[in-house]
Parts: C-alpha cells; structure tokens; sequence
C-alpha cells in the first residue's frame, strides 16, 4: 500500500443490536471484526492518534500507510469493546457525541425510526407525515432525510413517544455513552469531538442555518470534555452528494482553530488539511482483507 | 432489550459483602470464552469452574458426536415417517421397485447420513477459531482458574464439592439439564445462558430452529433463572446478536452465543450493585422446546440451502429498508 492516511469510521462495537440500531446500516460492527480490522491494518501499516495523524500528514513524514479509528455519535458500548481492543495496540480512537444524547435529553431521531420498525410504528409515521409530502411507496429513511424539518422531527418524536413505553425510552437513552464514560475514554487519551447537540443534518440546506448554533450548543453543554484546541466539528448525517452548496462558506466563517470532519468515503490528503477538512472512510463489517480492498479502492 | 410482550416483577436477592461466582460450562471454545469473560469482569469473585465432559479445557465436550445423533436418529425416527403401508404398496406399484429402492436409499442418507452433521461441526469449530481465536488469547493470560472436568455435574459429589464454595451465583452455560439439588447451592441466584429466543425457542439447536423457519426475529439469546422445565425459567435479558451479511449459520450461533456471554455479565453486575432485578415471567404453554433429535440432517440440509441462496444478507437487507 501507497503511504497515506486513512482514517476508519465506526459508529457502535458491539455484540449486540438493539431495536435502536436495527434498522441503520453500518450501525454496529461486532467486536471480533474491529478485532481483525486492527490486526490486519498493524501488518501493514501503523495504526496512529488522529492527531499523530496529522501531524505526521501535515509535515509528510509517512514512512508507511497510517490508520486512525473515530467512532460517531458517542455510543457507550465503544468504551466496552473498541477501547480495550485498540489499547491492545497501543493506539486511541477518537469518538464524536451529541450533547442532547450524552444528558438523556433526545435520543437520535435516526434511533427513534428504527425503534418504530421494530414495534410496528412506521404505519402510524407514514400516515402523519403524508401533510409534508410523503406518499405511498417511498422508503421513510429517505424520505425523512431528503425532506428534514422540524416539523418532521416533531411527527417522528411524537409517534415515537406514543408507541413506546417510558422504560423503553429510558433504556434507548443508555445506548449512548454518559459523562462518565466519555471521561473515561478521555483519560485514556482519546479525542473527544462535537458531533452537535442532536444529530440534525445541519451540513444541509435543510439545516444549515443551525449549523453554528447545533455545534455550539454541543460545546456549551460538555465543556472540557471535548478536544479544546483544534477542535474538531464532526458534521452529522453528512452525505456528500446532499451537502449545502454554502457549508464551507458558513464553516469558514465560524472562525476558531477547528477541523471540519466529513465523512466523504476518502482519505485525507495533505491539501485537505490546509482548508480545515478531514475524510473518513466508512469501514466496512467484513475480514481484514477484503478491508484492505475497500481501503486501496479509495 | 425489554421483553414487550412479557409482564416484569422485581425479584430482590440477598446483600452479603462477598458474591462468589461458580461457573459449569461445555468444553468447546465458545465456553472457554464465556468462562474467561467471566473471570475478567469479576476476578476474584469467581471462585470454580466445572467444565462438563471432554478431557483438558476446550476439547470439543458439549457437542454429542456424530455417530451418537445419528444412534438417536435411527433409534427415535422411522425412516419412513408418516409413511403408511398402503402408501409404500402404491408408491411401488407406480415406481417398480428400482426406483422405490433408490428412494428409499436416498431417504435413509437424507435422515442417517453423516454428511450435513460432519460439515457442521468442522464450520462450528472455524467459526468459533475465527470469531472468539484472537480474543481468547488476549483474555485467557488473565485467567487465574482452569476448568474442574466433571462427567455429571448433577453427582452428589460435585454438588457437594461446589456447595462448599459457597457462591452466590452459579452461573451455567452449555452441559446438561441441570438438576435442582445442584441449582440450590446458589445463595443468590443461578442463571443460564440459552442461545435461543425463549419462550418461542427453547430447547437444543434454537438458531438452527430459528433460521430454518427463516425467523429472523428469532435468533437471540436469553439468559434466565433455570428451573426444571428447559430454558422456561424468568427473563433477566434478552437480545439480538449483531450479524453481518454474508456469514453462515455456525457465525450466526457464535454470535448469539457471545452477545448471551455479555448480557450474562450485565446481569451479573446488576444484582451486586442493587440486589434487585426485573424479571420476565414466561408464559407457559408458548413456544416450542426443541430436542436435539429433531435437528435431522434433511433440517441442516434446509439451512444450509438458505446460506446458500443468500438468505441472510437479503433478509438483514429488508429489515433495514423502510
């Protein structure tokens, strides 16, 4: 392999897959194939920080490919199984949170659609969501991507309210990671980021106008938590292909030493660091080999 | 995961300052794994390990061998089951007797042959080296006991030996039907790990029976209070097993095995810190309590067919489309 820096996205290591995360493709990767992905990429290459990542793309000392690990949305079964797995050799990851998750304030809407899958509730979504324009035969994911308001974020909790019980909200609530556990990662030197207070697709047209406020939101709320300087703003639901023609713009002007993380499916290169953008590339749940093949693909 | 169709209680257990932990497993790899996970979470607290059969830790006991189940085949299944006389009498008159003889070779294969048991059990093995292999290195320097081998541990003598250890939890997962001599020593609680979905799935090879009636919903892991009645005993937990695509059904069970071994853990931690749990009562009457029997190499034939066709990847595909 070409000397670069990859950097793997990860959202849940787990053995298990709760109703919350059923429904999402690429939610939840068992512990054994993390396992394997980190064996197989310290054979060949090295496995670094992402801020030794950086530093090390930044002054073009890659002596061989390097790979870093960021998990998003801050679940808590990635203190579990991905920190000891990674500590195993000897490098950090880096986990990105959504401040309204880790105070059991909101629960990812993307989880509240899956729980809804799960307990029959999508029927009774589809037919609220019909007065903002969804109609029979279109997949509801995208659609509540494609036509994101807050309006349809209102329908999606209601229902979901409605057809779960308290204990079962409590319980989907756990799924993410608390303060303690973030504080724990953070002492074994991983990079906390901001993921924004709740996982709206703010890197959208939709949303872009909360861009600054969801983010900030996120940084008010955990405080020293997080990475201080350079921060590190990991922008949710990011789909390349649906990204506001003004989220550059509206990030640069922002100001503040502050990296950008997208997801992009790419590596990130040495131009990409200059304009504040990190890339990662969404691992995918097979063998060590074939993830070689996906990695050398990009 | 909260059992929605099932009623909670809570069960409160009592609080003394230690909680000592003995653990009966099978021999095959996936308990090695639980009972090291185990000794990694709680340390000290566990205080034995009976491994049930085999003769040095993780030889292969738990799993009957294969000229046993074909025994238990031949001996407990006709060969022509449901087959009446009037309908071989027909069935020759319009086939000859060649043809009837060559079906009938092919139904004793179909039922006693070895092929589909003997392929299972080598992709178990792999499955088991590959998913649980690196991780059982890592833990196992932890590990501060090894395996107690017993033939039964229902024998006086073994309950009067894990008696005198005193644990608060007897924790079991693979081996035999447990006997309620043995189940009473638990000052606390006994607690079994089922890799299948109770109540719907009780019994021998529940994700086999899963995956055979293309049941996803199905595939899970219960761990439970036993009682005398197989894996019909309260839910303390109950999941689903994250799977990936294109794995084959020995995967699948390894996985749900592993996700049992963690939900048994939780459990665990649960009672030390609250002495309380809720539990699920399950109804009885519902579901169905596999024997190992019924597992015939014409159902593992089926599965397998399904692995084939790739029945899983698309099924994982349709849940996560709406």
């Amino acid at each position: 392999m070409t000397p670069s820096w990859t950097i793997l996205l990860y959202h849940n290591i787990s053995w298990e897959e709760t109703p919350g995360s059923r429904g999402i493709e690429g939610a939840t990767h068992p512990p054994d194939v993390l396992r394997e992905h980190a064996a197989t990429l310290s054979r060949v290459g090295r496995l670094v920080s992402v801020e030794e990542g950086i530093r090390r793309l930044r002054s073009g000392d890659l002596p061989s490919p390097l790979f870093s690990f960021w998990f998003d949305d801050g679940l808590a079964d990635v203190r579990r199984y991905a920190l000891p797995i990674l500590s195993e050799h000897g490098v950090t990851g880096a986990v990105s949170v959504c401040s309204r998750f880790v105070d059991r304030k909101e629960l990812h809407w993307q989880f509240k659609l899956s729980f809804l899958a799960h307990v029959d509730g999508l029927r009774i979504l589809r037919s609220r969501l019909r007065k903002h324009g969804f109609m029979t035969g279109m997949s509801l994911k995208r659609f509540t991507m494609d036509h994101c308001s807050e309006a349809v974020l209102e329908a999606v909790s209601r229902v979901y309210e409605g057809c779960t019980t308290p204990e079962e909200r409590a319980a989907a609530l756990e799924l993410f990671a608390d303060r303690d556990g973030l504080r724990e990662l953070q002492k074994a030197g991983w990079l906390v980021t901001n993921h924004t207070a709740a996982h709206y697709p703010v890197g959208e047209d939709s949303f872009i106008h909360k861009l600054e406020d969801q983010f900030a939101e996120c940084a008010d709320e955990l405080g020293d938590l997080l990475a201080g300087s350079p921060e590190y703003w990991v922008l949710p639901c990011d789909r390349p292909m649906h990204r506001s023609p003004t989220l550059l713009e509206c990030f640069g002007q922002t100001g503040g030493d502050r990296y950008l993380i997208l997801v992009g499916n790419q590596r990130t290169e040495p131009d990409d660091l200059d304009r504040r953008l990190l890339f990662r590339v969404c691992a995918p749940a097979c063998g060590g080999d074939e993830l070689l093949r996906v990695i050398q693909g990009k | 995961m909260i059992p929605r169709e099932l009623t909670p209680r809570k069960i409160t257990l009592p609080s003394p300052g230690d909680h000592p932990i003995v653990l009966i497993t099978g021999g095959a790899l996936r308990h090695l794994r639980f009972a090291y996970r185990i000794q990694q979470e709680f340390g000290q607290s566990v205080v034995g390990w009976y491994q049930v059969g085999g003769r040095r830790p993780g030889e292969g006991a738990g799993t009957r061998p294969t000229w046993m189940r074909r025994l238990a085949l031949a001996a407990g299944d006709p060969l022509f089951a449901g087959m009446k006389w009037p309908d071989l009498k027909r069935y020759l008159s319009e086939h000859g007797v060649l043809t009837t003889a060559r079906k009938a070779g092919k139904i004793l294969f179909e039922r006693l042959g070895p092929g589909a048991a003997f392929r299972r059990q080598r992709r178990m093995i792999a499955a088991e080296r590959r998913i649980f292999g690196r991780e059982i290195e890592s833990i196992e320097r932890g590990a501060r006991l090894e395996p107690v081998v017993v033939d039964d541990p229902n024998d006086p003598d073994v309950v009067a030996a894990i008696r005198a250890l005193r644990p608060y939890f007897l924790l079991t997962h693979g081996g035999p039907i447990y006997g309620k001599a043995l189940l009473e020593v638990a000052r606390g609680l006994a607690i079994n790990q089922h890799s299948g979905w109770s109540p719907e799935f009780k019994g021998s090879n529940t994700t086999d029976w899963a995956l055979y009636h293309r049941s996803l919903d199905h595939v899970g892991c219960t761990v439970h209070v036993p009682i005398s009645a197989v894996d019909a005993g309260p839910i303390l937990r109950r999941s689903r097993p994250c799977l990936v695509g294109d794995e084959n059904p020995e995967a699948i069970f390894a996985r749900v095995v592993a996700l049992g071994t963690e939900l048994m853990i939780d459990v665990v931690k649960e009672i030390i810190r609250d002495h309380e749990i809720t539990v699920y009562d399950q109804p009885a009457h519902t579901g169905r309590t596999w024997l190992a029997s019924e597992l015939t190499g014409r159902i593992l034939r089926s599965i397998e067919r399904d692995y084939r066709d790739g029945w899983l990847r698309e099924e994982l595909q349709r849940v996560r489309s709406f």
